[in-house]
């Protein structure tokens, strides 16, 4: 009886982040939490401090309060007395000192409620890097107040077209510094991370031959994993990394098959006459979501991993395609025609309870951040096509690759 | 029994320590824990708006694992309004060395180019979201078939599709329809040895507008006559 007693406490503190305390419910946000983010004293406070607000203010959970209305300097010391009139419940201020090419960040936060630092924390980073320490810093207080980690440090891959020619491209969740990262196609698709964020997995025509390749993060190695004369769409990763899913017309039509690096061979799952198309694997690796037209129409389906136990999944217009499954495996993201538009729609794995989360423009390529809170995407609702994001109640919808950049395809990296 | 939740309580310490890290001492640590955790004494508070003597965290915020080999430089993006200039500040000497690795692939292709090597013939035409022959397509495939018995060539079949569809399944519909045209041709006695059919997907619409009609254009198989047939 005591044994079983202990095991419960256990599991209920291990269940809990040790000695912090959940000021933010993000699953049932009770309203914006007012947050005062000081200017950060020194070379780039303001640019730090921008970024801090502007990665905080986009995940809807907080209000951060205009900094017009501040009474206390970015220099002074710390007083509730000076936060409590503007409604901040909690403060962040800091200092930044740099020396040579290195900089040195400090910051407190403040719970007004109780006037203590809930974090001090100290960050050092190569001056380059002043939007990654930000974005640290914002997971830190995400970390803090909410009790899990913010999305500022992941990224997201996407294709770009520069000069008749496609690349790979990385950019941060905000759409800050993108970078090119590998070799150049005629053709090249939507990357897919691999669980462990180490490696892309992405097809290309080059040469009048299709591959599939895997880019090495580590190395920024590409190898080259299969190739044909027939059309290769690579899938997404299963959760082992050595295993990934694409469809291939080798044999005929586009079907779905699996690849396992390490044996060098694929594993045929679908046969079917028709078109059987962009695999999503699902967070647990026993579900794929893909689209057929075996009922006459694309559609998404679901089938096991092992190509058993085919189902249906979308009954509502004539045209659903780009499945991609939300981290929990509780909702799937796809494109649907309706009205002659393609909009993003999320629906739960068995189809039902289907949402429209845009209305402008075509868009496409959708895919869940790793927190399951935002849904990036391609859109053409301004002109050419680049990549957007907004809240995954389809919320805020904002651009985050500059315009005259052609862009898509983008897949958002693991944690 | 005893030796049992004596045993739970020692892995829950052990596993609190660790998730714990190196994390601030904080004064609002719940009681529940503070108390139950001799590894990690209460702070002495002197009052409640004093700030303990902390131990600060430390963190080197470095480029993600995985990507601290430096990946190209930021793209020419024109006009980045209100954006940040693309990262500067990479070490010059390891950006050339990534370069040298990420030796753009020379492109020798002349796929879905619109490009001919001797001639074409007419394209033919499909319905939306379709891939099986029209009618009004038989004529101009039988007519094509028996010049290519009569012309030792070969053939590259190009399936396009309109862009109103998303980019992987219009490749996809592309393959479908070249091969569509590609076994109507195989039954009029012409062997597949010499018949190539390949995908563009929306890639390279015949009519750029966004009208019904132009549309229609784009919904085609477009024949490529390649060299001759090495028999």
């Amino acid at each position: 009886m005591r044994a079983a007693v202990a095991v419960a406490l256990l599991l209920l503190l291990l269940t809990l982040p040790v000695g912090a305390r959940v000021r933010i419910d993000i699953t049932s946000p009770l309203g914006t939490f007012p947050i005062a983010i000081s200017e950060l004293d020194g070379p780039y406070g303001k640019e730090l401090s921008e970024t801090i607000t502007e990665d905080l203010a986009y995940t809807g959970l907080f209000q951060p309060i205009e900094r017009a209305a501040f009474i206390e300097p970015p220099h002074a010391p710390f007083n509730p007395g000076n936060w409590r009139p503007l409604g901040a419940e909690a403060v962040l201020k800091g200092t930044v000192r740099s020396s040579g090419k290195e900089m040195t960040v400090t910051v407190s936060l403040y719970d007004l409620s109780e006037g203590t630092a809930i974090l001090r924390k100290q960050y050092t980073a190569d001056a380059a890097l002043i939007r990654p320490i930000a974005h640290s810093i914002a997971n830190d207080i995400h970390q803090r107040l909410t009790g899990r980690r913010g999305v500022f440090r992941t990224r997201i891959a996407f294709v770009a077209e520069e000069d008749g020619q496609r690349r790979l491209c990385l950019m941060d969740w905000d759409g800050g510094r993108i970078k090119r990262l590998g070799p150049a196609g005629a053709v090249l698709l939507t990357p897919h991370w691999s669980r462990d964020g180490m490696r892309l997995v992405y097809s290309a025509r080059r040469g009048g031959l299709w591959g599939i390749h895997i880019l090495d993060l580590g190395s920024m190695k590409e190898t080259s994993a299969h190739s044909s004369k027939s059309t290769l769409l690579a899938g997404d990763f299963f959760p082992d990394p050595d295993a990934f899913a694409f469809s291939s017309s080798e044999e005929g039509s586009p079907d779905i098959y699996t690849y396992r690096l390490s044996k060098g061979r694929s594993n045929r799952l679908t046969s079917s006459r028709g078109i059987e198309v962009s695999p999503s694997v699902s967070p647990d690796g026993k579900t794929i979501a893909f689209v057929s037209d075996m009922g006459g129409s694309p559609q998404l389906y679901t089938m096991d991993g092992d190509g058993y136990n085919i189902k249906r999944i979308t009954f509502e217009g004539a045209y659903n395609t780009s499945p991609s499954w939300s981290p929990k495996g509780d909702m799937i993201a796809f494109v649907g025609n309706r009205g002659g538009k393609n909009r993003i729609f999320i629906a739960a794995p068995d189809g039902s309870g289907p949402t429209v989360l845009t209305v402008k423009g075509n868009n496409e390529d959708p895919d869940f951040s790793p927190d399951g809170r935002f849904i990036v995407f391609s859109s053409d609702r301004d002109g050419e096509k680049g990549i957007y994001i907004m809240r995954a109640d389809g919320g805020e919808q904002k651009r985050l690759t500059p315009k005259g950049l052609k862009a898509y395809g983008p897949r958002w990296s693991p944690e | 029994m005893r030796t049992l939740s004596t045993a739970m309580c020692i892995l829950f310490f052990i596993l609190a320590g660790c998730a714990e890290r190196k994390v601030v001492t904080m004064p609002e640590t719940p009681p529940a824990v503070a108390e139950e955790k001799p590894a990690t004494p209460a702070p002495e508070l002197k009052s409640p708006a004093e700030e303990p003597a902390q131990a600060v965290e430390t963190e080197k915020v470095t480029e993600q694992e995985g990507l601290r080999a430096p990946a190209q430089e930021g793209l020419r993006a024109p006009a980045q309004e209100g954006q940040e200039a693309p990262a500067q500040g990479e070490k010059k000497a390891e950006q050339e060395a990534a370069e040298e690795t990420l030796k753009t692939v020379a492109e020798a292709n002349s796929l879905c180019s619109g490009e001919t090597v001797r001639a074409t013939y007419d394209s033919i035409y499909f319905d939306f979201d379709r891939y099986d022959i029209r009618a009004d397509a038989g004529p101009a495939l039988k007519e094509l078939s028996s010049w290519l018995a009569r012309n030792d060539v070969k053939l590259h079949i190009e399936g396009h599709c309109d862009e109103r569809g998303t980019n992987e399944y219009n490749l996809a519909l592309g393959d479908q329809r070249a091969k569509s045209v590609r076994d109507y041709i195989m039954s009029m006695g012409i062997k597949a040895g010499r018949l190539e059919a390949v995908s563009c997907g929306e890639e390279r619409p015949a009519c750029p507008e966004q009208t019904e009609e132009c549309l229609a254009k784009n919904r085609r198989a477009h024949f490529v006559i390649l060299k001759e047939a090495a028999n």
